[in-house]
């Protein structure tokens, strides 16, 4: 069967049927409201505790950032307006507390339950969560002890809860399936943290399953098989096995040297385009940020952010790097991006427009605040700076005159900064590629972007959906392009990194390694495989190899050669 | 009166709404966010979600009584925060 994947992991166990006892909500009127405004009162001071205690274990079992659900349940418990009208219809109707509370609380649900957007319909997962909890101690209802099970079981419910959630006993619980929900559910982010393999949107498996029943699921592809045969269960094992044996491969790179079989070192780096980025980067092991992509702080504002706002930001990057390279782009963005305070003009072809480091030397003010924000930045850390999009000499030299002045207005003005800052380029315009010889002069080092450099040299949209399959990581134009790039930036005793997709991909990154790449910028997600590759490949054997790969006529060939010698 | 923009792809979700909330609930005075001219109470975590803002909305926040600058200021920066992350 399939449904939706909520958590990956592969989960094999018996089922066991959560149903969650439907609380019976008698309507009965009262004078005395002062009583049931009292109950209510209670309640909330019981709940109060019982979300404390929720609160509590999320923060051991899963951390900071999705426990942060029950400190909202916590809100909601003591919102005014919330409260407010459930007193009031008390008064007003004279009806029982728990009455008020229901009809108040269905309201709600039914107002966000209503909204277009996914995550506002979540938050009525919210509200019924700490309705029900409320619920049962204005009537002093015991909860189903969902934590009383016995082990190697896999919990089948229509939904669960936050608070369900949270109470799952990791030991005990092998995965979860619910019929409701879907990713950004909470019951799936908890699962993602909890490491819990989940399955969302799995409609009416109540009806397919009996309690007992062995269940096999695999959450990352939100399959699961009921009673499964013995093939099939060995297939399920097979798979579960390997996953763990990758996960535990993977974590044993950590603080490992990026280092091939035949002893040479290379670096492995991560992309950011925010803080958040960062922290992940460094949980997994980068050794640098490879492109630090600052369109970001440029976004979603009335004005362009002060030297002061963006040297606070990269001097964070900076010193949280620990002396690890940091490389920094210069703006990059162009008419297709909203930024308004820029007034960019409206292109037929943005893509090959006014953008970027084209748009930064004519607004030479804009790009020296830029500047003199990294250059300060330069004092905390090892902070590089790296210009997109170059297509020229010319190009590149003003960017460097420019960066002089501005260095110039610092020293005037008496404020600190480093004189010696690296400065280099993106490779990512064909022009630039093939005059990289010259261009390698004139930097300090080259940094390869794929994703760009393959749509300007096959000239191809990738986002076209007509011609996406000329979108290929494999074609010889762009390996012989590389090879140029590494070669002649060595020859000028430059490093050459790469920080598009392609420095990821685990079938390329040997062929890189053979022709000699020194740095590999990936998402913090790849940090580790990557480095795990390199480690498992010769870089000579791989040379002998790209020197014949080169010469093959088509990205089908190529592709079929690489698969046959890594095998 | 303050404006800000949301830039953060969740939108105004639990933690920063929270926090705002949070905030807000100190203030001795009324504290109001407003989207598309629709006016909440800022010390209601429910109001606030149910503004349902999103990423790309601009809210209004206005405080009232002793301090509001203050209270004001502080509301951006939690969003501002949160949009820089």
């Amino acid at each position: 069967m399939k449904a939706i994947g909520g958590a990956e992991g592969i989960g094999i166990g018996k089922a066991y049927i959560y149903q969650k006892s439907e609380i019976n909500i008698e309507k009965y009127k009262t004078d005395n409201f002062l009583e049931e405004i009292d109950k209510l009162k209670k309640a909330q001071e019981k709940s109060k505790k019982e979300i404390e205690i929720l609160y509590m274990k999320a923060l051991s079992d899963v951390g900071e950032e999705e426990s942060q659900i029950f400190k909202a349940h916590g809100m909601i418990l003591e919102d005014p307006e919330f409260i407010d009208r459930i007193q009031k219809k008390i008064k007003d109707e004279r009806v029982c507390a728990s009455w008020a509370l229901d009809s108040v609380s269905k309201d709600f649900i039914a107002m966000f339950e209503s909204m277009d957007n996914e995550y506002m319909k979540e938050r009525a997962t919210d509200i019924k969560d700490v309705s029900s909890n409320l619920q049962r101690n204005i009537l002093n209802i015991k909860t189903n002890d969902i934590s009383l099970m016995e082990k190697g079981v896999i919990i089948i419910a229509k939904d669960l809860s936050p608070s369900d959630t949270i109470l799952l006993d990791k030991n005990k619980v092998e995965g979860f399936i619910v019929e409701k929900g879907g990713k950004t559910s909470h019951a799936a982010i908890l699962a993602r943290s909890l490491e819990m393999p989940a399955i969302v949107g799995a409609n009416s498996i109540m009806n397919d399953i009996s309690d007992g029943d062995i269940i096999a699921m695999d959450g990352a592809e939100g399959v699961y098989v009921i009673n499964p045969s013995s093939n099939e269960l060995d297939e399920f094992l097979e798979n579960r096995e390997k996953l763990i044996e990758e996960k535990n491969r993977l974590k044993h790179m950590i603080g490992k040297k990026t280092q091939s079989l035949d002893g040479y070192n290379v670096k492995v780096e991560g992309n950011i385009g925010s803080l958040d980025d960062l922290e992940k980067v460094i949980e997994n092991d980068g050794e640098g940020i490879g492109l630090f992509r600052t369109e970001f702080l440029f976004m979603g504002r009335n004005a362009m952010p002060s030297e002061e706002e963006q040297f606070i930001v990269y001097r964070e990057v900076a010193e949280k790097m620990m002396g690890k390279p940091v490389v920094i782009r210069t703006l990059d963005v162009g008419g297709d991006k909203d930024i308004s305070y820029f007034e960019m003009p409206e292109e037929m072809n943005p893509f090959l427009g006014y953008r970027a480091i084209r748009f930064c030397l004519k607004e030479v003010e804009i790009f020296k605040v830029q500047l003199r924000a990294l250059l300060r930045a330069g004092n905390y850390g090892n902070v590089k700076i790296m210009f997109p999009m170059i297509s020229s000499m010319e190009e590149l030299l003003e960017a460097k005159d420019i960066l002089e002045e501005a260095k110039e207005e610092l020293r005037r003005a008496d404020i600190a900064f480093n004189e010696n800052i690296e400065v280099g380029i993106m490779i990512e315009i064909p022009s630039a590629a093939i005059i990289s010889d010259l261009l390698a002069k004139e930097v300090d080092f080259f940094s390869i972007g794929t994703n760009d450099l393959m749509q300007y040299t096959y000239a191809v949209d990738r986002m076209n959906d007509n011609i996406s399959s000329l979108y290929t990581s494999y074609h010889p134009a762009l390996l012989r392009l590389i090879k140029t790039v590494i070669d002649n930036g060595h020859k000028n005793g430059i490093k050459v990194a790469m920080c598009g997709q392609v420095a990821g991909e685990p079938r390329l990154i040997p062929v890189l390694l053979g022709m000699g790449l020194d740095e590999f910028s990936t998402s913090s997600s790849s940090i580790l495989r990557t480095r795990d590759v390199i480690n498992n490949n010769s870089k000579k054997d791989m040379l002998e190899f790209v020197e014949k790969l080169l010469e093959l006529p088509s990205a089908v060939e190529v592709e079929k050669a690489i698969i046959k010698i890594l095998n | 009166m303050k404006s800000v923009v949301i830039m953060d792809d969740n939108g105004l979700h639990a933690r920063p709404a929270s926090e705002v909330v949070n905030i807000a609930s100190k203030h001795n005075g009324d504290v109001y966010l407003v989207k598309d001219g629709v006016k909440c109470n800022a010390k209601s975590i429910m109001m606030v979600m149910g503004l349902g803002i999103l990423k790309g909305d601009k809210i209004d926040i206005i405080a009232e009584g002793e301090d509001k600058e203050r209270m004001e200021i502080e509301i951006v920066e939690i969003i501002n925060n949160t949009n820089n992350k």
